[in-house]
């Protein structure tokens, strides 16, 4: 069975962009539209890999990274955002928290989204020769 | 003998950033026989240099010289994996002007 995907961005234009992206590389993709329909897919599933979106209306990213870590502290989840002071000032909370998160700089290209997606969940033979991390 | 300038870019100082230093160091200190000077970039902390340099994602693993090579290294448990890039970005460098 393929690897799953999970993205959690309430921007449709971003999750349609993942989805497009990685819809030929074998992996499963599925998305949620808000903080809560995020949490609830990963009540019920257990996903390889998670974006997710740190801006979001009702609950945004930290308080949806705090939510999964109470179930799931294994999966990689990558939140999505500016490289910005503004932005970065709110994971300060998480990581006082000691949640386990990774940051994915947005705007991302369809490439680097298949190129980095690949290398967290190990395909490496097919990205090693990217180097644009 | 060759001296690695490299930067770590992690997101910040949970322990799981604490864990990757700590192997990156021990990795370091055999691979690179102790030639090794490692900078540890916090994104959280430190935005515009990652923006500066170009960094999309964290943990990353910049080898700023001999040859400048960006790894990602969110799974150290494939060790292999990243002792592999790290000694292939070495060799190529040996081919090109050694």
């Amino acid at each position: 069975m393929g690897k799953s995907i999970l993205v959690i961005d309430d921007e449709e234009a971003v999750r349609r962009s993942f989805a497009l992206s990685l819809k030929d590389t074998g992996y499963t993709i599925d998305t949620a539209a808000s903080g809560e329909a995020g949490i609830k897919k990963v009540s019920s599933f257990e996903y390889d890999l998670i974006f997710l979106d740190l801006k979001m209306p009702g609950i945004n990213g930290v308080e949806t990274l705090r939510q999964i870590r109470k179930t799931n502290k294994k999966v990689p989840i990558y939140i999505f955002t500016a490289f910005q002071q503004e932005f970065l000032e709110e994971l300060k909370i998480a990581q006082e928290e000691m949640l386990s998160f990774e940051i994915l700089k947005k705007p991302v290209g369809a490439e680097q989204i298949v190129m980095l997606t690949k290398l967290i969940l190990g395909q490496f033979e097919e990205a090693k020769e990217a180097s644009h991390v | 003998m060759t001296t690695y300038e490299l930067k770590l870019y992690v997101a910040g100082r949970t322990p799981k950033s604490v864990g990757i230093v700590e192997d990156i160091i021990r990795f370091l200190e055999v691979a690179a026989d102790g030639n090794y000077d490692l900078k540890v970039v916090d994104v959280t902390e430190n935005p515009q240099l990652a923006e500066k340099d170009g960094i999309l994602a964290t943990p990353v693993l910049e080898k700023v010289s001999p040859e400048s090579a960006k790894i990602i290294v969110s799974d150290l448990s494939d060790r292999e994996r990243f002792l592999s890039t790290f000694r292939q970005k070495a060799q190529q460098k040996e081919d090109n002007y050694g």
